[in-house]
């Protein structure tokens, strides 16, 4: 049996710094969440940065960055590790976590909700005082890396009640709430990232504003700064205004008939 | 000054019609009841006195007692009318009354009452005969320009809503009290209809433009300088006003520029197909941010001489009234600060005094201080109403939490003529099914033994899902027994060593599906036979699932009796209590759908099911005493399923009523539904619907 724990971690490595525009003091926590060890998990909506957070800091600490979009197919094999059959022999290939243990990278477990229970369990051991994974198949207990991280996410805007954290995961971790940023600080990343006119950008957001009122009114969830830089390109390539979105808010974020007819009031509205 | 009603009156119906027919609005609500059937006729009889019908008017009766009482009374006045011009005409007109107004909205309604009057008063009675005849025919032919307040309300108020994050109520006002549109800041009144342009769009487009005009009166304060208002009416007379109006308007107008460049874009299209040439953006010079104060500067600067020149259609009543109107509503709100004052809280009476009005103050009750008679008697007066609302609002709480027990609930319902939900509306009620034993053998029938394995082996695939799939190219185990197969194997074949895992299949189907079931009084005789045996067929196949199931039955009379009968809950397990449950249904009363589907829908959603069905099996649309009938109905169970929806649950209705096309599709949407003609088969059906749901 031969243990295949060698990857190479300078593919996970982010080279460019990726644009972030803090918007509150989320870096300052997770910087001492890191040098405190403590895991954390990103709260907020779908679209609204959590995800490029984890860029910028894996950038900023200059670590390699593993991360899980996790499913309901995810199983504890897929994040741990599995035997796999080599020739004659089997050979036993880490998952993502256990790599991320042995190398010190931080692990960024995106949409853990998804996941099913039974598999959000195998981090528990790994979320407090003790920093280790059970490798049950290997029989070891594998200790983390200094270096390690753990990071979670997740929706809390999801109104399923299966798509909830249990609160002997939930209370290993220190939060941060990441909602929508200030209406100028999300025009300034819209420019920045599509490099549409401020003025535009503003526009953008305002009716971004509007649908995420209407939440619970006809919309799961509003139109994400995501959105709102896919239809600020459209509009940069020379779409008009009201085309671009119409088809990068209004038909992305719902299919009912009566609540688009009310998101192209909105879009004339603006435009 | 030129009002905006002068701009509607162009082209719209005279607005005394529209007063008048203010009233269809509340076309069969259900907030009051109408006159039975014997009451009609009697009146009807005495009305058409004089007349001698061939066949019996039971039949119009019946329909018309379906309208509100507000409607009948409108009908009882218009066939008196018509009946002093010609009795004949009064009759055939009752016939074809209720079907007319089934094809129509309330003002082409109006119109087509009044058409016939006129035809029948020129003695044009070929006309007339044609009119009532082919009333269908009329509301395809009439000006379909005219934009309604009714038709756009609910979109306009959703669009405002999303802007302002605060609840503003969109309402008609009655032109022949209001002129032009106005807001008291908590709600914004529009007229009841447009047609100044001779097409839909640019009607609808002028609507949207005031209601975002009377938002940016609340946004941009206007009502913040009353006092230099009145000052300024005191001295130069309605003239201030007029200009003060104008000067709003264009400031506004800047307001929308800025932060709704869509709508400012409407208002110069507006402008360009009313040829309003001479409008002064000058004035404000495209500064948007300006204050009242600017425009009474700007009056005093240039005096109150210079007439403003423009005339816009979408001009609001900037009058003291009105205006005065938002003051009082704010005082109602900031109510504690005066709370405080009375209490003679010194440091709030000095916070207060103080000339920067604070934007929060917290109020501290003071329970043993009295109310001291106060020199102004309308801050009395409100204090006075707060604490009666308050005293009774305190004794409606207390008198619900003693009424409530476990197993009553409240629901909302939705009033489609108010266009809005009303609070607590419904007392649903879960009442256990009296147990019959005798009725147990009906279920041992041997024919129900064909409907049995018909839906066993419909639901088969399902129950006999395999847990560990062998031979697989991934999994999460490797399957040792294929390793063997393939390694001993004389002859080696590739694919072999290619499928070494075992998958594990673990039931992923998380579903609960809720079972609603109507019994109401239609439902008596061999439906109800029907729809026990599938009930009991249904629980037994769904018990040798995993499935999360639940079966409930609803019916009741009235609102305040709204009654839903568990027979399976989801946390049970199929048992004879069940099959005893099923044995004792018995067809009740009405059908008030929508309380249910909340009542339902709230229970459904309290399970960790991925899949959530809620399965509603009827013999018929809404119904219910006191109105919750027609319209009304389908529009709040449509409401109903609208909510379950937003709460990832999907609706989906099994019916045999054979004119559900008429309304099921509007209802619930084209794909949520599944009319059966032979009930008979209703076993088989729903097993197969299941199946297509769930798979």
């Amino acid at each position: 049996m031969n243990t295949d724990t060698i990857i190479n971690t300078s593919e996970y490595i982010i080279h460019e710094k990726p644009y972030y525009l803090p918007t509150a003091n989320e870096v300052e926590i997770f910087n001492t969440a890191l040098a405190e060890n403590i895991p954390v998990l990103l709260k907020g909506p779908t679209g609204c940065g959590k995800t490029r957070f984890m860029e910028y800091m894996s950038w900023y600490h200059k670590r390699p960055l593993i991360t899980v979009s996790c499913h309901d197919d995810l199983t504890t094999s897929d994040l741990v590790g599995r035997y796999l059959i080599k020739n004659d022999s089997t050979v036993w290939l880490d998952g993502p976590l256990t790599t991320a243990v042995r190398n010190g990278c931080i692990c960024y477990l995106d949409e853990i909700v998804e996941a099913r229970k039974d598999t959000t369990v195998v981090i528990h051991p790994l979320c407090d005082y003790r920093r280790v994974l059970p490798l049950e198949k290997l029989g070891q207990i594998l200790k983390a890396s200094p270096e390690f991280c753990l990071t979670i996410s997740y929706n809390p805007g999801y109104q399923s009640a299966v798509k909830d954290l249990k609160p002997s995961t939930r209370q290993r971790f220190i939060a941060i709430d990441f909602s929508y940023p200030a209406e100028e600080i999300e025009a300034k990343i819209v420019h920045e990232e599509s490099g549409l006119s401020i003025q535009q950008c503003t526009h953008l957001v305002k009716l971004a504003n509007m649908t995420r009122n209407l939440v619970g009114n006809g919309l799961e969830e509003g139109a994400s700064t995501r959105l709102l830089v896919h239809t600020a390109k459209l509009i940069n390539n020379g779409f008009k205004p009201d085309i671009a979105c119409k088809c990068a808010i209004a038909d992305a974020i719902t299919d009912d008939e009566d609540t688009k007819t009310l998101l192209h009031e909105m879009i004339d509205t603006i435009f | 000054m030129r009002f905006i009603s002068d701009w509607f009156k162009k082209k719209s119906v005279p607005t005394h019609k529209i007063t008048s027919f203010a009233l269809l609005e509340s076309k069969q609500t259900g907030s009051c009841g109408g006159m039975s059937t014997t009451e009609l006729k009697i009146r009807i009889e005495l009305i058409l006195s004089g007349l001698k019908p061939k066949d019996s008017i039971m039949g119009s009766v019946t329909q018309l007692a379906r309208l509100s009482h507000l409607l009948q009374s409108q009908f009882l006045a218009q066939l008196t009318e018509m009946s002093e011009i010609s009795m004949t005409h009064a009759y055939s007109m009752m016939l074809v009354y209720e079907p007319a107004l089934n094809v129509m909205n309330a003002e082409q309604h109006e119109q087509w009452i009044e058409q016939i009057i006129q035809a029948v008063r020129s003695n044009k009675i070929i006309e007339a005969n044609n009119l009532i005849e082919n009333y269908s025919d009329f509301s395809s032919q009439i000006n379909k320009s005219i934009v309604l307040f009714t038709n756009v309300s609910d979109i306009l108020e959703k669009l405002i809503f999303s802007v302002a994050q605060q609840k503003l109520t969109l309402t008609s006002f009655n032109p022949a009290i209001e002129s032009q549109p106005y807001t008291n800041g908590q709600s914004i009144f529009l007229p009841e209809s447009i047609s100044l342009f001779d097409n839909y769009q640019d009607n609808y487009l002028l609507y949207k433009i005031i209601s975002f005009h009377l938002l940016g009166q609340i946004e941009c304060q206007t009502n913040s300088a009353l006092k230099e208002i009145e000052e300024g009416v005191s001295v130069y007379g309605d003239e201030f006003i007029d200009l003060f109006s104008t000067l709003e308007t264009l400031r506004i107008n800047e307001y929308l520029k800025d932060e709704f460049p869509g709508i400012w874009k409407k208002i110069l299209t507006i402008h360009q197909k009313l040829n309003i040439d001479d409008y002064p953006d000058h004035i404000f010079n495209g500064n948007s941010e300006t204050t009242v104060f600017d425009s009474l500067a700007w009056l005093k600067q240039n005096g109150v001489k210079e007439k403003l020149f423009v005339q816009l259609p979408y001009q609001s009543n900037f009058s003291i009234e009105k205006l005065s109107y938002v003051t009082v509503e704010e005082n109602v709100r900031r109510q504690p600060v005066q709370m405080n004052i009375y209490n003679h809280n010194k440091e709030i009476t000095e916070e207060v005094n103080n000339s920067q009005t604070p934007e929060r103050i917290y109020f501290k009750h003071n329970s043993n201080s009295d109310i001291p008679i106060s020199s102004n008697q309308s801050q009395n007066d409100v204090w006075q109403n707060l604490t009666e609302n308050m005293k009774h609002h305190q004794e409606e709480q207390v008198k619900l939490k003693n009424e409530l027990k476990q197993t009553v609930y409240l629901y909302p319902e939705w009033d489609t003529s108010l266009n809005q939900y009303r609070a607590d509306w419904c007392r649903v009620e879960e009442i256990p099914i009296e147990q019959n034993v005798n009725n147990l053998q009906a279920h041992d029938d041997p024919e129900l033994k064909f409907f049995e394995s018909r839906m066993k082996r419909s639901l088969d695939l399902i129950i006999n899902d395999q847990k560990l799939i062998r031979y697989q190219s991934d999994g999460d185990e490797i399957d040792i027994d294929a390793w063997v197969s393939a390694k001993s194997n004389k002859v080696i074949h590739a694919d072999d060593f290619q499928n070494l895992y075992i998958k594990n299949n673990k039931n992923n189907r998380s579903i609960a599906i809720m079972f609603a079931v109507d019994i109401s009084g239609s439902t008596a005789g061999w439906k109800n036979k029907i729809i026990k045996q599938s009930t009991w067929l249904l629980s037994r196949t769904l018990a040798k699932l995993n499935d999360q199931h639940a079966i409930y039955a609803f019916s009741g009379s009235g609102r305040e009796h709204c009654h839903i009968y568990p027979i399976k809950k989801f946390d049970e397990n199929y048992n004879d209590h069940i099959k005893q449950r099923i044995s004792s249904l018995e067809a009740q009363q009405y059908t008030r759908m929508g309380a249910a589907i909340r009542h339902l829908t709230k229970i459904l959603r309290q399970t960790d099911a991925k899949t959530k069905i809620l399965f509603v099996l009827t013999d018929g649309k809404p119904d219910d005493i006191d109105s919750y009938r027609g319209h009304y109905g389908i529009e709040d169970t449509r409401h109903a399923f609208n909510e379950a929806k937003a709460q990832h649950i999907n609706p989906f209705v099994l019916t045999f009523d054979q004119e559900a096309m008429e309304y099921l599709p509007h209802m619930l949407g084209k794909k949520h539904f599944r009319l059966i003609s032979n009930i008979a088969m209703l076993p088989i059906q729903i097993s197969t619907i299941y199946k297509q749901l769930t798979t």
